[in-house]
């Protein structure tokens, strides 16, 4: 009559079979959803990487068009890939509320009541049995479509070897692995949070509406409350902190991070703890829970009150912490708009799910205290997250003693750069010093503007810590003793621009009558440069006077050869095949004698005229923007070579004489940007254009030396005519 | 074997479901639990299957608690609770694995219970494609595969055609006729009174009537009179101080207060000259008997109110 242990071990196997096999159905829809994740998504991959090797391989150039059918093959493996993976969790989700069905059917609570199985046995079957119906096929297709990543790093290696990428094959595949590592962990924990609130329930519908709500909240609390702890925290870099936050918060978050860097990135292996730890006590939760479930409950609502509070209290907090944010970051007289808008959005829903949950209106003065607690406590705390610095994340920084090295850069408002690294304990200290001068004074400072003074330590440790801070307030001059202390400066365009990889697009210093535009010859780059390096480990300052624009290409045919290229097949496809120009300004202060010198000799050098263009320029009215007559022509062109006898001509010395207001070339083509407080009115009308080397010199005459110039000119001209006229007779 | 229940109670927050049963089945045979819909019926009958916590009592199988996870109970629920989309052959096997059987046993009783129930045409339908009627059917199948010694049937003839309907009664009887328990809930009084021995009747959680159902009614005495004659009895029955409850064409019934009113209206009608066709003389019905409490303690109840 009475069963052996032994037995009833044997009764939870034919349990637990049995519920897997009437799980077939949902197995075999798994089976077809894991297919079409990681191994479509890998196996589109591969048309793209061939046609790029045998593209590469054959050809020099390269047009978008050529890999136009590859990427379509591998956006669609993409975007099939997300949503297979989004059907599976959604089934992942749902599937609780089908495995515990006893919990909201009272005629099920009988039959599985009445069932010689002890309650742990009834429930590990059940979960497992849910868990593996759906995840198992998930495993063992993502595991096959591993045989893809040998054959995908093999091509990667291949692209390397042609220059092409930087991206390591090892990389790719160890970054495979994570990701899936990652996004398994996340689904475990879907089915777990759903567990844990089919459990709570009484009722199909409820578990489900609210254990996607459960699922779906747990990512975005992070996502919002990171976003929050982050933005009120002076120095910490909102998209790399948050990101970093996110990671911190596997595996929703690593997920999200990912999703939004398209970079995948492992989460750290104590996160990961964290998080399967997180996972083990919410199930561990849910088994005590319906542990201690009265049977009488199913069918209500919710078993445990308890849950539906908790959940929208968490909702209203992320909410109103949402919306604290939002309104703080818009204008004053547009606030009470979005207040509003968000009480309404808060309130409808809760009312909503109040009704339900109360089914009278008698008790509804909860929903009221629960709307105002949440309402208030969520104020405090985020009055609480602005008046902290992020709980003091702002004033965290290392102990001068956990330093390796510091790098500090500053960028004035003219994207004018300077860097420098410190590895001197005594400077590190000195560096950390003025780091929380800065933090003093950019508390509660609105990041709107582009950052200018960025301080990286890295740790003996290892690791880093970016701090970027948006001052207002050149910080140049704070930071110059400490760049003047001879130690070397590094600002990357430069380097890049010596190695031939960027070119100087413009030089421009209106108060020595020198514009330049495009200086291609590496000779004269490399003078320049050097004395621009000179210059700034002098420690030189002064007002600015001066810009200089560099440019260089990111287009793969170009950069194809190019050790220092940027580009990588590892961002975003589409826009590494687009060819992008790039521009860096540096301006040149007044104290850059050795710049100064480099470009006036460059400017005396281009005034041998090789060849000249004089021409005239259209009467400019400023006030109006708008030229009188239509732009730029050259009704009087006076070419002149050198070595030929107009460059000697009297004439033509005096009109180089003439030549003393140099406005930025820029001002006089579209009109639009004043230097020097100089405007552009008047009667400008000649320009003259010197090229030497190829590097065009714009040059203009003063409005009251027009008629002397064009009288000059007339006089050049017609000297000309008859040279052409003696030389052709 | 003997199921001993000890003053159970049992509470859903301010309700009380069931309020102090206590009950035993020492002998073989058919134990009932009867009562109103809400009475606590159901209720009793998970807390003894352990599906329910008890807030208060005991549940003795043998002298010891009983744990329906070892001891082979049959139960048949109140609803159909079988597995939608399974056939109907695979649970009932699946039921009987469960309940340790061998496999050469389960496939033998497995096709002993389809033709025991007709039901060998549904052997590889899903059970959401079976009509209730059938569902109820497999349902006491898988109740009765593992042949348990304790069996619990929850209404077990509600929704059931006639012909499905004494299936059902032949098949309880053959389980009376193997000495098994079994505790019966039904609303059918035809049905108690062909098959229990011993009720109970409770109204509001509470057992407002308990024991064995002959004594009960015996207690009553035999009360009700049924007579056939050629002529008019009534005015007979009225000199006898007796008043009519039911006329009809064939019959006239009346409620005596004693068998001496019954005796002189027949010595009456006899010196009457009247031809008696037919004169019935019995204990008040099950259906009576339960009427009357139920009455009696809603009346009791509404004078405490008062």
């Amino acid at each position: 009559m009475t069963d052996t242990t032994s037995e009833r071990t044997g009764f939870f196997g034919k349990y637990f079979l049995f519920r897997l096999k009437s799980l077939r159905p949902r197995m075999v829809m798994s089976l077809i959803m894991s297919l079409l994740t990681f191994p479509l998504a890998l196996g589109s991959a591969l048309p793209v990487l061939d046609t790029l090797c045998d593209l590469v391989k054959e050809q020099n150039e390269l047009e978008p068009s050529m890999l136009s059918n590859g990427l379509a093959i591998l956006t669609f493996g993409l975007i099939a890939a997300a949503a297979s993976l989004i059907i599976l969790l959604f089934m992942l989700i749902t599937a609780p509320s089908g495995s515990f069905v006893y919990y909201a059917k009272k005629e099920c609570a009988d039959m599985y009541g009445a069932l010689p199985l002890t309650f742990s046995q009834r429930f590990w079957a059940d979960f497992i049995s849910g868990l593996g119906a759906t995840l198992v096929p998930f495993i063992i297709c993502s595991g096959a479509s591993c045989a893809f990543v040998p054959v995908l790093c093999g091509k990667n290696d291949m692209l390397v070897e042609l220059g092409f990428s930087n991206f390591d094959s090892a990389k790719l595949a160890t970054a495979y692995f994570q990701v899936l590592l990652t996004v398994i962990i996340a689904l475990i924990a879907a089915y777990a949070i759903a567990t844990l609130i089919t459990v709570c329930c009484g009722s199909g519908g409820i578990s489900i509406l609210f254990s996607f709500v459960a699922v779906g909240m747990v990512p975005a609390l992070a996502a919002i409350f990171s976003n929050t702890l982050i933005s009120h925290c002076a120095g910490v870099d909102m998209t790399e902190h948050c990101m970093s936050l996110l990671r911190a918060l596997p595996p929703f978050g690593t997920l999200i991070a990912d999703a939004v860097t398209l970079r995948p990135t492992p989460a750290e292996p104590l996160s990961l703890i964290c998080a399967l730890i997180f996972i083990a006590a919410v199930i561990i939760g849910a088994y005590f829970l319906a542990k201690r479930r009265k049977a009488e409950r199913t069918g209500e609502q919710f078993v445990y009150n308890a849950a539906y509070h908790i959940i929208t209290v968490l909702l209203l907090v992320g909410a109103f912490v949402l919306m604290a944010n939002i309104v703080g970051s818009v204008h004053v007289s547009d606030q009470g708009l979005y207040i509003g808008v968000f009480i309404f959005l808060t309130a409808a829903p809760l009312l909503f799910f109040e009704l339900g949950h109360y089914r009278s209106f008698k008790k509804m003065w909860r929903s009221g205290i629960k709307y105002a607690a949440s309402l208030i406590g969520s104020i405090a705390l985020y009055g609480v997250l602005v008046s902290t610095g992020g709980f003091g994340l702002q004033y965290s920084l290392p102990n001068a003693e956990d330093i390796d090295n510091v790098v500090l850069s500053t960028q004035d408002s003219f994207y004018n750069s300077l860097e420098a690294r410190f590895d001197d304990p005594e400077q590190i200290k000195t560096v950390l010093d003025i780091n929380y001068r800065i933090i003093d004074c950019e508390a509660g400072t609105n990041h709107t503007s582009y950052p200018h003074t960025t301080i990286t330590y890295t740790l003996k440790g290892g690791g880093t810590l970016t701090r970027k801070y948006y001052t207002y307030d050149d910080m140049t001059d704070t930071l110059g003793p400490i760049f003047s202390e001879n130690k070397p400066i590094t600002l990357p365009i430069l380097d890049k621009a010596e190695k031939g990889a960027a070119y100087i697009n413009e030089i421009s210093v209106p108060s020595e009558g020198i514009v330049f535009s495009s200086i291609p010859d590496s000779d004269v780059t490399k003078e320049l440069i050097a004395a621009i390096k000179e210059d700034i480990n002098s420690g030189a300052g002064g007002d600015y006077i001066g810009t200089m624009t560099f440019s260089w290409p990111t287009d793969i045919m170009s950069g194809a050869n190019d050790p220092t290229n940027m580009y990588i097949l590892d961002e975003r496809i589409s826009s590494a095949l687009r060819a992008l120009d790039s521009r860096f300004s540096f301006m040149i202060r007044e104290g850059y004698t050795h710049t100064l010198d480099a470009v006036k000799k460059l400017d005396k050098d281009a005034l041998q005229l090789e060849s000249a263009t004089i021409t005239y320029a259209n009467r400019y009215e400023y006030q109006s923007a708008e030229w009188e007559e239509n732009g730029y022509n050259t009704d009087l062109s006076l070419d002149i070579s050198s070595g030929s006898e107009l460059s000697d001509d009297p004439d033509m010395q005096k009109l180089l004489g003439l030549i003393a207001f140099y406005p930025d070339v820029n001002a006089m083509t579209n009109g639009t940007r004043e230097t020097d407080n100089k405007r552009y009115d008047g009667n400008t009308k000649i320009v003259v254009i010197s090229s030497y080397n190829s590097i065009n010199n714009f040059m203009y005459i003063p409005d009251e030396k027009q008629e002397e110039a064009m009288q000059l000119i007339s006089s050049l001209y017609e000297k000309q005519q008859k040279l052409y006229e003696e030389m052709y007779s | 074997m003997s199921l001993t229940v000890n003053n159970i109670s049992k509470k859903y927050g301010d309700f009380t479901a069931l309020r102090g049963l206590s009950f035993e089945l020492k002998e073989p045979g058919v134990y009932a639990l009867l009562g109103t819909n809400g009475a606590g019926k159901s209720t009793a009958i998970r807390i003894i299957l352990g599906m329910l916590a008890k807030d208060s009592g005991e549940v003795l199988y043998n002298g010891a608690e009983l744990d329906p996870i070892k001891e082979k109970v049959g139960y048949l629920a109140e609803e159909r609770g079988l597995y939608p989309k399974c056939k109907i052959v695979d649970q009932l096997t699946y039921f009987a694995e469960l309940r340790g059987m061998k496999k050469t046993e389960i496939t033998k009783a497995v096709d002993y219970w389809f033709d025991r129930m007709e039901l060998n045409d549904y052997r590889d339908k899903r059970a959401n494609q079976l009509s209730k009627g059938n569902q109820q059917k497999v349902q006491l199948a898988a109740a009765l595969i593992a042949d348990p010694q304790l069996l619990i049937l929850d209404e077990p003839l509600s929704g059931l055609d006639p012909v499905n309907s004494d299936i059902f009664k032949s098949i309880i009887n053959e389980q009376i006729a193997k000495n098994k328990y079994i505790i019966m809930s039904c609303h059918q009084m035809p049905v108690i009174e062909e098959f229990c021995s011993d009720i109970t009747i409770l109204h509001h959680g509470e057992a407002v009537l308990q024991g064995d159902l002959n004594e009960i009614k015996k207690s009553y005495g035999r009360v009700n009179l049924a007579v056939k004659c050629d002529g008019d009895i009534l005015p007979i029955a009225a000199e006898c101080g007796l008043e009519p409850t039911e006329i009809t064409p064939e019959l006239v019934r009346f409620k005596i207060k004693e068998e001496e009113q019954a005796k002189q209206l027949l010595k009456k009608a006899a010196a009457a000259d009247m031809t008696i066709v037919r004169y019935e003389l019995r204990e008040p019905s099950l259906h009576e008997i339960f009427v009357e409490h139920i009455t009696r303690a809603d009346n009791a109840a509404k004078e405490a109110r008062l």
